[in-house]
């Protein structure tokens, strides 16, 4: 019959629905879905019909009620029955995200299917019905959850609905592909008092990565039946459909193989029931309940404490202090459940990715042969970076410094100061930290390679395997690996250590570690002095500045620190092929943010530097900076190092780049300045350069983590003590020879 | 589970989830699925290496500002963790 046959106050169901394709749609996110039980409130000779369906009233043209097909109720029109949906059979779908949950849903129940959102929330409802073998079943696709521990928004809708609504099956949708991680959350559902199917979806994922799941073991090892599916391609979805009527009529098995719990922590579940059974709220499952108590669940204790009498209360409390580790059993227990179902239905791939990694770590995480493959690799690093790009930076700087030499001769009209800040500030500063682009280009070529292929993380681990051996604190691990990429970053990251004094040692530790911006100087430095050598002192400064962060570690920690060991987990990623993309992004951004500060930071210490130097006389050997290069002149001769270079050392504070920039504007090109310093003197300035007080930026850092004076001072005390006495040894020895 | 799995990281200085892996006979995802959950109920405490305390600051005056945007995770044993395999 017709929904105009029906008269006002008769209730029916909508049986189906007919026009064109919008008009059904349109009419279905109405809620006007077959099976859906309807009301007519209202119907004059002519104007629209009012209904009510699904709690909603809704005003329905008569052209359009003519393409809606009602039928009365079984049983005399008990129209009431229907309204509760106490027919329908209930069915929910349940799962992770994307595992093809939604797909499945729109293919059981087709346009049939009304999307709302959960009472007082923002997560999406979605509700079909659909109909098999002449049963109409009603479907709720539940927000996708990893697990059921109420942990967010959807995880506390998806569980209070199946407890409080009790539907008659769930069908848990998995993504056979990664079935490991979507098996815990079955585990969950097997505990709660309604039978579950479990919907094996996208076989055809798992098949093209190598795994291979058999449906038949998995099938006897959970106990409950399983359909495999690949919904994208429309299979498996009748058998779906097929194995939910048996499975509610009793025509499969279903002995579900839950996770089991020690026979000691049962006794406890059992005497838990035992106290909580009567005050439980009638909808929850006093087992369930029980059991979400003893794992500490928040939303469940927070409920029993309310319902609970004080008396029970606290027996329930001190029984479960008594047993808080029954939790790490019982949860504990649930992911051996999913390791043995894996490793009973699941044929993993023989070479993976994988199998890949694992083989290369034992080699590359070995601390022997780990740690000469990253010694080797960090030579390597330097030895294509003196190869390729020194050549490269020489050939600039030739052209840079016969630019300036161009600009003196041909301003001849232009007044000198001009001339020289142009030629001697400009050129000089920042044309000279240009010229070192391409070294820095390769410099963040391989570092990006090594983070890209997963490598970065194996030396970081194994660079902490060595901080344990040598008794370090694992936590201060963390901040001293920052460090080598910046020192600020590190010295913030000492907060994640609790103990205040293991805190503050850390933070004295972090300026020692070389950052890229201090690498990068040090590597400029050593390729202008040693030439073909360099690549040896450039290797035996960094080594030399590790050993000196351990030793100093070491003996911190001897000192100050309990023996305390703290072990962890680090998460390494897989290894893989490269992206160039990736890499080039990573190298793009490292020379754009280098420009950057190129062109703030290190033009304007140029320029004032160049100030200094040219006024008030216009020369140098009169200038305000060779009076205040006086001052340094005996510390620089305990280590032969000219005036200039001392302050050019100085204005490393503001960045570490600042070095170069200041010897270019002072000396006009680096090389001039190799050929006025001895070798000794020129390792005594890398070595120097090295551990000299950390920039202005880590400087502040420090005295904002501390709030002490007195700590600030100490870190710069104790790198100015180590650089320049470090450096003087390095001169006075290498003077001998 | 959970038990022998507090008790490989406590064997350990520092090991790789590849590393445990194998030791538990599982997969490695899985064992990072295990450390999350063992961080939720308070036995492991996690901390993820990122320079995210100075975004204003630091990073930006730093050539390397990116370089220390890794994503490793490291997981620690919490005083609760380490007295739950010390029973």
């Amino acid at each position: 019959m017709e929904l105009l046959d029906l008269e006002p106050g008769e209730k029916a169901l909508v049986r189906h629905l007919g026009g064109e394709r919008s008009l059904i749609s349109r009419l279905a996110a109405l809620g006007f879905t077959p099976g859906a039980p309807i009301t007519l409130v209202r119907k004059d000779d002519r104007g629209p019909l009012l209904v009510s369906i699904r709690g909603a009233r809704v005003a329905l043209g008569r052209e359009e009620a003519t393409f809606v097909q009602v039928a009365l109720p079984p049983g005399g029109g008990d129209g009431n029955k229907a309204e509760e949906g106490s027919r329908l059979t209930r069915i929910v779908l349940m799962g992770q995200p994307n595992v093809g949950k939604s797909t499945v849903f729109n293919y059981l129940t087709g346009l049939n299917q009304h999307v709302g959102n959960w009472t007082g929330k923002t997560v999406d409802q979605k509700m079909g019905l659909y109909t098999y073998k002449n049963t109409v079943y009603s479907l709720v696709d539940l927000p996708g959850t990893y697990s059921l521990t109420a942990n967010s928004e959807e995880e506390r809708i998806a569980r209070d609905y199946i407890i409080t609504e009790k539907p008659d099956l769930i069908v848990a949708v998995v993504d056979a592909a990664t079935l490991e991680r979507n098996l815990y959350l079955v585990a969950e559902l097997l505990l709660l008092p309604v039978p579950v199917i479990l919907a094996l979806n996208m076989l055809d994922v798992a098949e093209q990565e190598g795994i291979q799941v058999e449906p038949e073991v998995l099938q006897s090892a959970l106990g409950i039946p399983v359909v495999p599916m690949i919904v994208t391609r429309n299979q498996g979805i009748t058998e779906l459909r097929e194995t939910v009527l048996k499975v509610l009529n009793h025509e499969l098995p279903y002995h579900p193989k839950r996770p089991s719990i020690l026979p000691a922590h049962q006794q406890v579940l059992n005497e838990l029931i035992d106290i909580i059974s009567t005050f439980v709220p009638a909808q929850y499952p006093a087992d369930w309940v029980a059991l979400k108590l003893l794992e500490g669940d928040e939303p469940i204790t927070q409920m029993m404490k309310s319902s609970l009498p004080p008396e029970e209360a606290e027996a329930v409390h001190h029984l479960l202090y008594q047993h808080e580790d029954a939790i790490l059993d019982i949860a504990g227990g649930r992911y051996e459940w999913t390791a043995r179902m894996i490793r009973a239905a699941v044929i993993e791939p023989k070479v993976t990715r994988l199998g890949l990694t694992t083989r290369l770590d034992r080699v590359l995480t070995h601390p022997v042969y780990g740690t000469l493959f990253l010694i080797a690799i960090l030579g390597g690093v330097f030895w294509l970076t003196y190869a390729v790009g020194s050549p490269l930076q020489s050939w600039l700087s030739a052209w840079v410094f016969w630019l300036a030499q161009a600009v003196r001769s041909s301003w001849t009209q232009a007044p000198n100061w001009l001339v020289e800040l142009t030629a001697g500030g400009l050129l000089g500063g920042i044309g000279m930290v240009l010229t070192f682009v391409p070294i820095l280009v390769l410099f963040f070529t391989i570092l990006g390679l090594m983070e890209d292929t997963g490598y970065m993380a194996r030396a970081a681990f194994l660079t902490d395997r060595w901080m344990h051996m040598m008794g370090l604190h694992g936590k201060s691990f963390l901040p001293i690996l920052l460090g080598f990429g910046c020192n600020v970053p590190a010295v913030m990251g000492t907060r994640i250590i609790e103990s205040k004094r293991a805190r503050l040692l850390t933070t004295l530790l972090v300026p020692l570690v070389p950052c890229t911006a201090r690498m990068a100087v040090v590597t400029i430095l050593s390729a202008t002095f040693f030439g073909p050598n360099a690549f040896w002192v450039a290797w035996l400064l960094v080594g030399g500045n590790l050993l000196i962060l351990a030793g100093l570690g070491v003996s911190l920690h001897h000192f100050f620190f309990e023996d305390e060991h703290v072990p962890f987990i680090m998460e390494l990623p897989l290894y893989h092929y490269p992206n160039t993309r990736t890499i080039s992004l990573y190298v793009r951004e490292n020379i754009i943010s280098f420009l950057q500060k190129a062109g703030t930071t290190i033009l304007a210490a140029s320029l004032v530097v160049w100030c200094l130097s040219y006024f008030p006389g216009g020369s140098i050997k009169t200038s305000y900076l060779a009076m205040f290069g006086q001052l340094l002149e005996p510390v620089g001769r305990w280590v032969g190092l000219p005036w200039p270079v001392m302050v050019a050392m100085l204005t490393s504070f503001v960045a570490k780049e600042n070095t170069i920039a200041t010897l270019g504007v002072l000396y006009g090109n680096l090389n001039n300045l190799a050929q006025v310093i001895t070798p000794p003197a020129a390792l005594a300035f890398l070595v120097f350069q090295m551990l000299f007080i950390p920039c202005v930026g880590t400087v502040a850092a420090i005295f904002q983590e501390t709030h002490s004076y007195k700590w600030t001072s100490a870190s710069v005390g104790l790198m100015l003590a180590l650089s320049v006495t470090l450096s003087l040894v390095v001169y006075q020895v290498g003077r001998l020879f | 589970m959970f038990h022998q799995f507090l008790q490989i990281v406590r064997s350990g200085a520092v090991q790789s989830q590849f590393e445990i892996a194998e030791k538990l006979n599982i997969s490695p995802e899985m064992v990072v699925q295990i450390a999350r959950d063992l961080t939720a109920r308070g036995y492991l405490e996690g901390a993820a290496e990122e320079c995210s305390p100075v975004e204003t600051s630091g990073c930006s005056g730093c050539p390397a500002g990116s370089a220390c945007h890794s994503s490793i995770s490291t997981w620690g044993l919490t005083e609760k963790g380490k007295k739950a395999v010390s029973v």
